[in-house]
């Protein structure tokens, strides 16, 4: 469940960056300019499509955090971002320099791993 | 439209972590400890999760991850996905902090700050993995 919210979180946030890439947000002279240039950009198709992936990503989120302990739960999302890095590479044809995205991704894992330890027997939330 | 980081947008990031941390200890407040029911009905599933939606600390934490991501819109459109999430691997540190003091989780310590650390380093990797420019 965790996993599934973590990846499509990470689905939505390319998607958010290609819409944004596109279109740029102009930081107005007012606040109210601001937030209107943001409403309009969230408007545009593939910004939606990155909000709808993050609205499902958060109903698996809701149910996994009622089950374990946030103190737990919320560090694993970092393994979205090995998964956001390759995404980017491969979608956005962003450059990556993989010898440091793994070994990004083996200290993320070594540190979810110590994260897990602490769960113990008893993972009920509390 | 430039990428790298200003102060800020370091700022801006900062204030996305302060504010979406707390929107997710409301959140957790919300939804509370019982485990939201799964069913082989999705719909009923759906109806299980929204029920703990439309609590009111949950739709406060809700609240405050709407404004988190307006002002994390801001921070992308300006600088690189390479750059600003690894910043945001502070707010990890945020969330096991208030976890343990507002919602008194049992946090094992050594395990929590290990894997915090080495998760951080990671992370740092990530950001190293963005080629400069």
């Amino acid at each position: 469940m965790l996993c599934i919210a973590i990846a499509l979180g990470a689905f939505g946030q390319v998607f958010l960056k290609m819409g944004l890439g596109e279109h740029g947000i102009a930081a107005g002279h007012e606040l109210l300019e601001t937030i209107l240039n943001i409403a309009r950009t969230m408007l545009t198709p593939k910004v939606v499509l990155g909000l709808a992936l993050y609205v499902v990503s958060t109903f698996f989120w809701l149910t996994a955090i009622s089950r374990v302990r946030l103190s737990v739960a919320y560090p694993l999302i970092s393994l979205s971002y090995p998964l956001v890095v390759v995404l980017s590479a491969t979608i956005l044809g962003e450059q990556v320099r993989w010898p440091y995205a793994a070994a990004g991704l083996a200290f993320i894992i070594a540190g979810v791993s110590f994260i897990g330890l602490g769960l113990g027997r008893n993972s009920e939330g509390g | 439209m430039s990428k790298g980081l200003t102060p800020s947008s370091f700022g801006l990031i900062w204030l996305t972590l302060v504010v979406l941390s707390f929107g997710q200890i409301l959140i957790k407040m919300g939804v509370g400890t019982q485990k939201i029911p799964v069913s082989p009905n999705p719909i009923r599933t759906l109806l299980n999760i929204l029920s703990r939606v439309f609590r009111p600390k949950t739709l406060a934490g809700f609240f405050l991850y709407v404004v988190g991501t307006f002002i994390w819109l801001m921070v992308l459109s300006r600088v690189s996905l390479s750059i600003a999430f690894p910043l945001f691997s502070m707010s990890y540190f945020l969330v096991v902090i208030l976890s343990a003091t507002i919602l008194h989780e049992r946090v094992v310590w050594r395990y929590a700050l290990s894997g915090l650390v080495l998760i951080s380093i990671g992370v740092t990797f990530i950001g190293l993995s963005s080629p400069p420019n």
